[in-house]
């Protein structure tokens, strides 16, 4: 780490302290926060960060734990996944347990090195399946997996909308790969066969002939899975060849003002799981006037999760103790909770997946709303 | 399925005619290739994009202004990059080498300026027109006519003007050109506000349908080099020709293989008529009357 960024993580520390804390006696119960607070994914990390904060002071507020004040310490990794398994490194010896608010790239260098210290850790950015399907005992995720996200809609699909004629577009990343080998299994699993199943690399620009395969294909929905843009076109070329029909598919990644926005009325009608926010519960509520009086941005689900992760790590610190000896207990007790927060009632599978309703979304007159 | 792949390709075909023309155009009068040439288009895009979303412009104004700004930012180029190179008669790896260096600062630039981000661009018509049982859309039928005409008309300009018997003068021999009296200085800014205005067109048709994005020229560049080496180089038409071969192999090769094969059979393409043809299709003779 450079000294600049030692300089802002000791700041941000330092700013951090509370003031019923400062009084305190006993030595606080760290928390590492890692994330991408000056790179590409910064606005996701930094609401975490900030929802965290929101849940410290409420937590120091009412005595910490168990009369133990809880301090957070901010780790930047710029989104990179080196300096992300650099400061892993380092986490055993100076916290108790960690949230990654890191996008996947980082996460996934991380999770050795955290699972190997033994540290338990909560994810609250990172899609990816691999956080917890590695075999990492310490890794829990508070967001949702692309696994999950595709069954539901396959299962929307083919249950709710009742097709059969399905396709897959992916894009030729990490993510988009991924995701086509989840669909496939899902389709397997229920015995649908896509009729159409082929890649894009991120730079191509036309998709007619993948296009015209679905035509004559005759297909009815397809699941794209990839970046935002390829999806917009996607959706563009596939009202030039009269495919406005097809009912398009897709995932979280799409719910997003940007794909409105490109996509203007080619990409109508489009349904997509959502990682959706609930403002009308009274603990979202509640967050919500917290973190928007403080920080003067508006509460995202990133910002939830970030909330909704320290308080499920110190709620299981308070059962299961503070000495790093502890972590095993700690790890058993995020395992055994069920927890109210602010995006809902969760339990965290023996895996370490959050398990959740995943909602779906339906873009109607440029908005999404949930449509189930 | 097939006539509707055919046309798809032919298409397709003729934004890489329109891009690789640029190539063609600078290749004519200085014998050189500006590696640069995509990064007009690039930026042909974004600024259709911005003069209509930003601005407001009408769509004519948008389109002359965006043509201007790239010529301008062409003849620029051609002074501070290529300039004294060319009038020392630079060998020609240096040449490419500086081409590389512009597309770069170029499309630094861009990314500078409009950052990321894709932008949306109106089209003339999405919705498609069924004709014989095929679908096409009106920013297709456009994308296509603006194509045959800017090809027409540069050919019209190459042979039947004083100012293309210059540039082809040029072309052929730069001292001798220059001892019979062509500007020698002039041709070359000419030449480069030339291919900048006409990469910047291609930006400007497809923008609609691709949207705007730094990294446009970049997924286009080695099509549209392809499309102009196998037209030949030295013929203007000869890009048309180049076009459908890359845009129309890929796309069969997209409908009937797979599209992960798009890439494969056009280069391979590619290498099998230059096996056969190493000028090009319609590259004749190196050497010519003007």
């Amino acid at each position: 780490m450079s000294t600049k960024a030692l300089w802002a993580s000791a700041f941000l520390a330092a700013a951090m302290l509370s003031p019923a804390a400062a009084q305190s006696q006993q030595p606080p119960v760290l928390i590492g926060v890692v994330g991408d607070f000056s790179g590409p994914v910064a606005p996701y990390s930094t609401a975490a960060l900030q929802g965290a904060q929101v849940a410290l002071d409420e937590l120091n507020a009412a005595g910490g734990i168990n009369g133990q004040r809880i301090q957070l310490r901010p780790y930047d990794d710029r989104n990179d996944p080196v300096e992300g398994a650099t400061i892993a490194k380092r986490l055993g010896d100076e916290v108790l347990s960690v949230i990654v608010t890191s996008g996947s790239s980082p996460a996934l260098s991380m999770g050795p090195v955290l699972n190997r210290a033994g540290l338990p850790f909560i994810t609250t950015l990172s899609s990816n399946p691999a956080v917890t399907e590695s075999g990492w005992k310490y890794a829990n995720r508070l967001h949702l997996s692309d696994r999950h996200q595709i069954e539901r809609i396959i299962q929307h699909a083919l249950d709710t909308d009742k097709l059969t004629k399905i396709a897959i577009l992916y894009d030729t990343s990490d993510l988009g790969v991924g995701g086509r080998n989840i669909a496939l299994k899902t389709l397997e699993k229920r015995s649908v066969k896509p009729l159409v199943v082929e890649g894009w690399k991120q730079t191509d620009a036309d998709f007619s002939s993948q296009l015209i395969k679905l035509k004559s294909a005759g297909v009815e929905g397809v699941i794209i899975w990839g970046a935002v843009e390829g999806a917009v076109r996607i959706a563009q070329q596939m009202r030039a060849l009269a495919l406005d029909k097809v009912q398009i598919y897709g995932g979280g990644g799409l719910v997003s003002q940007k794909f409105i926005d490109l996509g203007g009325s080619a990409v109508e009608g489009t349904i997509a799981t959502w990682a959706y926010l609930d403002t009308s519960t009274p603990i979202v509520t509640a967050l919500e006037k917290t973190f928007e009086s403080r920080f003067k941005s508006k509460l995202d689900i990133f910002g939830a999760q970030g909330y909704d992760a320290l308080r499920i790590l110190a709620q299981a610190i308070s059962t299961a103790g503070t000495k790093p000896s502890d972590r095993p207990k700690i790890l058993e007790a995020i395992r055994s909770m069920k927890y109210q927060g602010a995006v809902g009632e969760i339990t965290f599978g023996p895996d370490g997946e959050n398990i959740r309703k995943i909602y779906i979304a339906r873009l109607k007159a440029g908005k999404f709303s949930v449509l189930d | 399925m097939f006539l509707q792949v055919i046309l798809s390709g032919i298409v397709v075909g003729g934004i890489y005619a329109l891009v690789a023309l640029g190539f063609v155009v600078v290749y004519r009068s200085v014998t050189m290739f500006n590696f640069a040439q995509t990064e007009y288009y690039t930026l042909g895009g974004m600024l259709f994009a911005t003069f209509l979303a930003r601005y407001q412009l009408p769509l004519v104004l948008a389109v002359l202004l965006t043509m201007v700004v790239a010529a301008l930012v062409g003849i620029l180029s051609e002074r501070l990059a290529f300039r004294r190179l060319l009038l020392l008669g630079a060998r020609p790896a240096n040449l490419i080498i500086v081409s590389l260096a512009l597309a770069v600062v170029l499309r630094s630039v861009i990314l500078l300026i409009w950052g990321t981000d894709a932008r949306q661009v109106p089209t003339l018509g999405n919705n498609p027109i069924e004709i014989a049982g095929l679908l096409v859309t009106p920013q297709q039928i456009f994308i296509l006519g603006s194509t045959l005409l800017v090809v027409a008309l540069l050919h019209l300009f190459m042979h039947r003007t004083r100012l293309g018997l210059a540039l082809r003068a040029t072309a052929s021999n730069r001292t001798m050109a220059g001892l019979m009296g062509v500007p020698l200085t002039s041709m070359l800014a000419l030449s480069f506000a030339l291919s900048a205005g006409i990469g910047a067109l291609g930006g400007i048709l497809v923008a609609p349908i691709l949207l705007a994005q730094y990294s446009m020229g970049q997924a286009i560049l080695v099509k549209a080099f392809a499309a102009a080496i196998l037209g030949g180089l030295s013929n203007v038409q000869g890009v048309i020709v180049g076009g459908l071969i890359i845009g129309l192999a890929e796309n069969l090769a997209g409908a009937y293989l797979s599209s992960a094969y798009k890439d494969v059979v056009a280069f391979a393409v590619l290498l099998g008529v230059l096996a056969l043809r190493p000028s090009g299709i319609l590259g004749g003779r190196t050497e010519e009357k003007v």
